[in-house]
């Protein structure tokens, strides 16, 4: 689905990665790990292809962005950003129906079958009702919920999605990662996403990417790469295993 | 989300009130005319009213509907560009260029045709040099933009007041009326009309990839909206607009900002039905406008600009109170 050889990826004079070869198959589900200010956004609005990589491929189902075009690109990736402001107001399915952009003709308006797209995106968000609230008056969690809802109803093959559970309560953070993992398992498509949290990326992710901040990085199976030393490295603070969960100290 | 059907229901509606603004603007004035004799003297018949109709009341209320619409388009594009509700046509100072111009013109004795060239002129060169100034780093944030402008307006300004200053007494009222934007002069709606239709003709096949621009840039282009081409057409189109809406009745205010909000709060914020529907409420509204501003005091005529705000300020508080 995603491929990269020797990719390299950096922000104003910040080397995120250096020589970054990464596979991920369709079925799969990436993690990418790191302290505040690594690059881990940037990495990821890399492999989505919004920003240039400075050396390296970058294949998207075999081609690169140039060769599929904006449009071709937005079908086959999907992408959710960490900006949440809206300067104007906007219903919560209007901001669903948003997915369905690349979907649609030039002259096409959103169709019936579009709609249900969205209204069901929705649903499986729980947001099943509050299709004609106002954006603004929502919470920041279920903000969040509407911009994966509106990610979910652009139904690409591959979910790049930069800290996806922001704002969620425990309870949604799960269903949330579980809802893309099945979608990754039915539809064999696959997702990276910026994560926070090395449980989460241990349990819901089959590997990982470690942004060291410093232009070192190291990729690899999530069950391979993630042990306490390993971690505690990554974050500068000790962690230590207790059953198969990492706790800091 | 308005559907297809009721986007063309409302912009019909919009449509008749277009033409019954012009109706009115044709029938009312110093010599109040029945409609039928209006009608007449647009079908041709040669009637004693028909010169007042078509060389006096015609191309005034047509330049006054191409300016409302060009100013609310220009608008409605401004604010989706800056992702600011409050950016209006003239924020990024092609109205204070355009004013600099024209204001040249006039203490250097031109008369028509000099003040329009010298106004679209100065509009021209605020837009390069704000256009320039703004992409100078490579990186074009709306930030930037909007600073730029801001602060190129606010330049514009301190020298349309030095010229007020300098200028000789009997040439101020005349520098002050074209400044709150004045209809009486325009000969000929023709460029302003055609500028109007090219410019909605070439936005309208890009609006939906307008409502995601004002979501957000990144979010747009990760949906596949070439977003760098579609904010430099939208900053060409939007500048254009103004400045020839600016040469041909000078800064009129509040339509630009204020229309655009209007339709929003009426109909929402979809740009495939909001930027049609804002030429037809600003066109209306600036037609409107300005009989009452020819009428309302006859003869004395009153600048266009000011009976805009004072039509436009209730009617949008109403509606904003409705709203909440």
């Amino acid at each position: 689905m995603l491929a990269t050889r020797g990719l390299s990826a950096s922000i104003g004079l910040h080397k995120v990665c250096l020589d970054l070869d990464l596979d991920l198959a369709p079925g799969k589900r990436l993690a990418i790990l790191g302290r505040n200010g690594a690059g881990k956004s940037t990495l990821l609005a890399t492999l989505a292809g919004l920003r240039a990589a400075d050396a390296g491929t970058l294949l998207l189902a075999g081609k690169s962005y140039v060769e599929h075009g904006l449009r071709h690109a937005a079908k086959l990736r999907g992408w959710l950003g960490q900006d949440r402001s809206d300067p104007f107001a906007s219903t919560v399915l209007e901001a669903a129906l948003t997915g369905r952009h690349p979907h649609l003709d030039r002259w096409s308006w959103e169709s019936n079958a579009d709609t249900e797209i969205a209204r069901r995106a929705l649903a499986a968000m729980g947001l099943a009702g509050m299709e004609s609230r106002e954006i603004h008056t929502l919470s920041g969690g279920e903000r969040q919920r509407v911009a994966i809802a509106a990610l979910l109803a652009q139904e690409p093959r591959l979910y790049l999605l930069d800290e996806p559970l922001a704002h969620l309560d425990l309870n949604h953070q799960i269903a949330t990662l579980e809802l893309l993992s099945q979608r990754v398992r039915d539809e064999g498509s696959a997702f990276a996403m910026v994560l926070h949290d090395p449980n989460l990326a241990l349990r819901y992710c089959d590997q990982v990417v470690l942004l060291y901040g410093d232009s070192r990085h190291r990729a690899g199976p999530a069950a391979d790469i993630l042990d306490a030393a390993t971690l505690s490295d990554l974050y500068g603070y000790p962690l230590r295993r207790v059953e198969n969960f990492f706790v800091p100290e | 989300m308005p559907t297809r059907r009721r986007a063309l229901l409302v912009l019909a509606l919009l449509a008749c009130l277009s033409v019954a603004s012009l109706a009115v603007a044709l029938a009312v004035g110093s010599i109040a005319l029945p409609l039928h004799d209006v009608v007449a003297a647009l079908t041709g018949a040669a009637t004693p009213s028909g010169a007042i109709v078509l060389d006096l009341r015609l191309p005034r209320a047509l330049a006054g509907f191409a300016c409302g619409g060009l100013l609310a388009l220009a608008g409605a594009l401004m604010q989706v560009l800056l992702r600011n509700p409050l950016a209006d046509p003239y924020v990024l100072g092609i109205s204070g260029g355009a004013g600099v111009g024209a204001l040249s013109a006039m203490l250097l004795g031109l008369a028509g045709f000099g003040i329009a060239g010298l106004s679209f002129g100065g509009a021209l060169a605020a837009m390069v040099l704000v256009f320039g100034l703004a992409h100078g780093d490579g990186s074009w944030t709306q930030t930037r933009l909007l600073l730029t402008g801001v602060v190129v307006a606010a330049g514009c300004g301190a020298v349309i007041a030095l010229m007020l200053t300098l200028a000789p007494e009997q040439k101020i009222h005349g520098m002050l009326f074209w400044l709150m934007g004045d209809l009486s002069l325009v000969a000929d709606p023709r460029t302003a009309l055609t500028v109007l239709l090219v410019g909605i003709l070439a936005i309208l096949p890009v609006a939906r990839e307008l409502n995601l621009l004002a979501r957000g840039a990144e979010q747009a282009a990760a949906l596949g909206v070439a977003v760098s081409r579609l904010r430099r057409l939208v900053y060409v189109i939007a500048s254009l607009m103004t400045a020839v809406a600016v040469t041909t009745a000078g800064s009129i205010g509040f339509v630009g900002l204020v229309v655009p909000h209007l339709v929003r709060l009426v109909i929402g914020n979809d740009q495939r039905l909001l930027l049609p529907a804002s030429v037809l409420a600003g066109g209306s509204l600036l037609v409107l406008a300005d009989t009452l501003a020819r009428t309302i005091v006859a003869p004395i005529q009153l600048p266009v600009g000011v009976l805009t705000a004072l039509i436009g300020v209730p009617v949008f508080l109403y509606l904003l109170g409705r709203r909440t």
